[in-house]
């Protein structure tokens, strides 16, 4: 009896987790349709300072390059407008597009890649996701959150 | 490679399963890396990610990586479920049935990547969870029919067992064993066939991306007719006789569990 409550119970977790993952509605895609305003930007790995306006600094962004051995494409005072059709469009703080790219959220929901012409262009660790606040995080290893990190709040 | 079971297994019947395996193993694992920024072959980050979510209390977080690890788990559930049932009536097939399901799993996710996939994340979430029971499917596989002796979809296990080893030969008195040498011997080719699968299909997946499980499929169904080949129709020409293969109870594989080699 013990046993079969045992089975019972591992596969009615097991399956309500699939059920849930299937049909549940706490999606982050529904979540973070809408448009965000950046307000900061954060340098956890390097050793120097945290400042927003060091990412105005050339010498500073060409540091990071080298030190993550690649392109870092650098977002400042922006606002993120997340389409439901899957279309991601960067403004300006005075409302001038900068660019239009195509937004994928992959793994659980917790990578969002910017995709232009079907390459991946950049790719951040979403480590945080609410109705008012989403925190992103560079994307420099699957298991490791990168550097910088990027807070965005939502306007509407 | 697959008929053959717990103690009547030899060194080079776990090896050529062992890097066969792990081959794909390591080829599954890297593809969906690439493609779905997740790991499938094992899950033991999954479950840190799971605690972690529990204790952000994000309960749909939490229900994904349940259901992720629950799929790996159940993938060993039906693998040794088949096994054990239907032994005495066909130990190949026994056998064999568990890859073939791997085989479906992994084409559905070729054939609906390829035509089907918008990235939506419910897409991504099932197929990872495909890949996930897949693993589970092809790890209670080759542990239940090696004794525990070959799993391949995962290195911790491997690293493990290899350290441990390499620091037993520093004594002469275990140098000598032969069976010790033949453990450290399959391990590392199960390493590097796991490395080797894993680079493969970073190659591959710049060209063909879901393509690459049609690849990985393919090397299964040569494990299969290959057993096949070797059991029946190797037999046939040598013997004139077509083989038969040697028949295990359910008591063969309880009796691997009850001598504690798992």
């Amino acid at each position: 009896m013990r046993l079969i409550f045992t089975y019972i119970l591992v596969f009615s977790i097991g399956f309500t987790a699939l059920f849930v993952m299937m049909f549940g509605d706490s999606k982050p895609e529904l979540m973070i349709v809408g448009t965000w305003k950046e307000v900061s930007w954060e340098y956890e790995s390097l050793n120097r300072n945290s400042d927003h306006n060091d990412i105005h600094d050339q010498s500073y962004a060409e540091e990071l390059s080298a030190y993550f051995g690649q392109n870092l494409l650098l977002h400042e005072d922006e606002r993120w407008l997340f389409m439901p059709n899957g279309k991601l469009i960067v403004q300006t703080s005075d409302g001038q597009i900068k660019s239009e790219v195509i937004w994928k959220l992959k793994s659980r929901g917790n990578v969002l890649v910017f995709k232009e012409n079907g390459e991946i262009k950049e790719s951040y660790q979403l480590t945080k996701l609410n109705k008012t606040q989403m925190v992103l995080n560079y994307n420099l290893d699957i298991q490791a959150r990168g550097a910088a990190k990027l807070t965005f709040e939502k306007v509407y | 490679m697959l008929s053959k079971f717990s103690n009547s297994r030899s060194l080079s019947d776990n090896i050529k399963l062992g890097t066969m395996t792990a081959f794909i193993a390591g080829m599954v694992n890297v593809s969906s890396l690439i493609i779905f920024f997740s790991f499938t072959s094992n899950i033991t980050g999954h479950y840190a990610i799971l605690a972690e979510e529990i204790t952000r209390g994000d309960w749909h977080q939490v229900a994904v990586v349940l259901a992720w690890i629950f799929l790996f788990f159940f993938g060993n559930f039906v693998s040794n479920f088949i096994i054990i049932n239907f032994n005495q009536k066909n130990p190949y097939l026994a056998h064999a049935a568990p890859l073939a399901l791997e085989i479906i799993c992994l084409l559905t996710v070729g054939i609906y990547g390829t035509n089907y996939y918008t990235e939506r994340l419910v897409e991504t979430e099932l197929l990872i969870s495909l890949l996930l029971f897949a693993m589970g499917l092809q790890n209670g596989l080759t542990a239940s029919i090696s004794n525990f002796a070959v799993k391949t979809t995962h290195m911790t296990g491997t690293m493990t067992d290899l350290g441990v080893l390499l620091s037993m030969f520093t004594k002469a008195e275990y140098r000598k064993k032969k069976e010790l040498r033949g453990r450290a011997k399959l391990l590392s080719l199960i390493a590097i066939s796991y490395l080797f699968g894993g680079v493969v299909a970073g190659f591959l997946n710049l060209y063909y991306q879901f393509g690459v499980f049609f690849y990985i499929a393919g090397v299964l169904v040569i494990v299969i007719v290959y057993d096949w080949y070797n059991l029946k129709v190797h037999r046939y020409f040598k013997t004139g006789k077509v083989g038969n293969f040697k028949k295990y109870s359910e008591m063969d594989v309880l009796a691997s569990f009850d001598r504690g080699e798992a």
